[in-house]
């Protein structure tokens, strides 16, 4: 059992941090008020969680403007691409585990 | 009635969970109904019995606290989520982020309707006037030159567009705002814009075709680009969209061989079909 939690990503722990990253996975890229109407998020919740999947390199940001609105974009860096693969094989191995 | 709070509060299970959270809940009931017997009752002959009353309002109050208690400890222990709840809300999480999802099965039952109705209106019409763009006699298209029949085709066919359009946007928004889901977004958007690239470049392409005299290929014409259309537009919307474009593109192809049968493929494609794979949708997504 331990060993299958080796592979666990503490960043993915927060089931906003997994979605944040679900979402990149599959779009090239989001802004912020897509992620946080597909979340159902506050802004600044959804924005601390941004800012640790930002410090841990995993999600890109680039900042411009539309306008005189500012409009930020993030997506999936690619060591963030690998830490949610390797996160989604352990949890599929915890259920054949669970399974068996 | 005094005794029967503290009884109520002291025995209540959620007491022997927490004796701390229980004794808090029942002093703050306490100190909620000693406040209320000194602002909302005048301090009378009685006023000593009456701090200890029981009103029922307060009664109620303190067994709300103890109830959303019960509540939250519930919901503590079903927040543990289980490794394939995360899995398939991220495959929902996934979906929904880059699909739109949200596509009414009846707009398609709507716009099979529409277009079987316009089919209706061309065949009484092309039956006036003698061109049988349906029964397979017409392989010269010389009533089509006429410019009153091209007129009323046009317009025939821009009507059954505005229509199904604008009941597919009707019934679309409806479901949107039922499901809680933006109607607008940018899967919406994807949607569109991978949809419209094959169907306008098709549009144009019956107009060459028009322009030059081509008149019997325009039906199938219109059936293949709608169908690239549908099978390039599905990766933003349900799968099975897929299959409907597939379909659409292979009577296209079969049309492009039964020249003169136009009328008939393309009441099947866009008439048939649709409400076919519409009721499909509804009951599969709706229902």
């Amino acid at each position: 059992m331990k060993k299958i939690l080796v592979d666990f990503n503490k960043a993915f722990e927060s089931r906003v941090r997994l979605g944040i990253m679900s979402v990149l996975m599959v779009n090239d890229e989001a802004d912020f008020n897509t992620l946080k109407e597909l979340l159902n998020l506050s802004d600044g919740n959804l924005a601390s969680h941004i800012k640790a999947l930002e410090e841990l390199k995993y999600i890109n940001v680039s900042k411009q403007f539309i306008g005189r609105k500012p409009n930020t974009n993030y997506s999936a860096s690619k060591e963030g691409k690998k830490a949610f693969h390797a996160h989604l094989k352990s949890l599929e191995n915890l259920i054949k585990t669970q399974g068996n | 009635m005094h005794f029967k709070m503290s009884r109520n509060g002291l025995t209540h299970p959620l007491f022997f969970v927490n004796r701390k959270i229980a004794l808090l809940l029942f002093r703050r009931g306490h100190s909620i109904r000693k406040q209320f017997t000194r602002s909302g009752v005048r301090p009378g002959k009685n006023y000593r019995t009456r701090q200890f009353e029981m009103h029922p309002k307060f009664f109620c109050f303190s067994e709300f606290l103890l109830r959303t208690l019960e509540y939250k400890v519930l919901l503590m222990k079903q927040n543990k989520q289980s490794p394939l709840d995360t899995l398939t809300e991220i495959k929902q999480l996934m979906e929904r982020s880059s699909r739109f999802i949200s596509l009414s099965g009846l707009s398609g039952v709507f716009a099979g309707l529409y277009a079987l109705a316009g089919a209706y209106a061309a065949y009484k019409y092309l039956g006036l006037t003698g061109a049988g763009y349906y029964s397979g006699t017409l392989l010269v298209d010389k009533s089509l030159h006429d410019g009153d029949t091209i007129g009323f085709l046009a317009l025939d066919a821009a009507l059954i567009l505005v229509l199904a359009i604008g009941t597919g946007i009707f019934l679309t928004t409806r479901k949107a705002r039922k499901d809680g889901n933006s109607i607008f977004d940018s899967t919406a958007k994807k949607l569109l814009i991978n949809l419209f690239i094959p169907v306008l470049t098709g549009g144009i392409f019956c107009l060459a075709l028009y322009y030059h005299g081509g008149f019997i290929y325009i039906a199938p014409a219109m059936l293949v680009f709608y169908g690239l259309g549908l099978v390039h537009a599905s990766k933003y919307t349900r799968n099975d969209i897929r299959g409907l474009g597939m379909v659409e593109i292979a009577l296209g192809l079969l049309a492009c061989f039964f020249i003169g049968y136009g009328l008939l493929f393309w009441s099947l494609g866009f008439g048939v079909l649709h409400i076919i794979y519409g009721l499909y949708m509804y009951f599969k997504y709706e229902k």
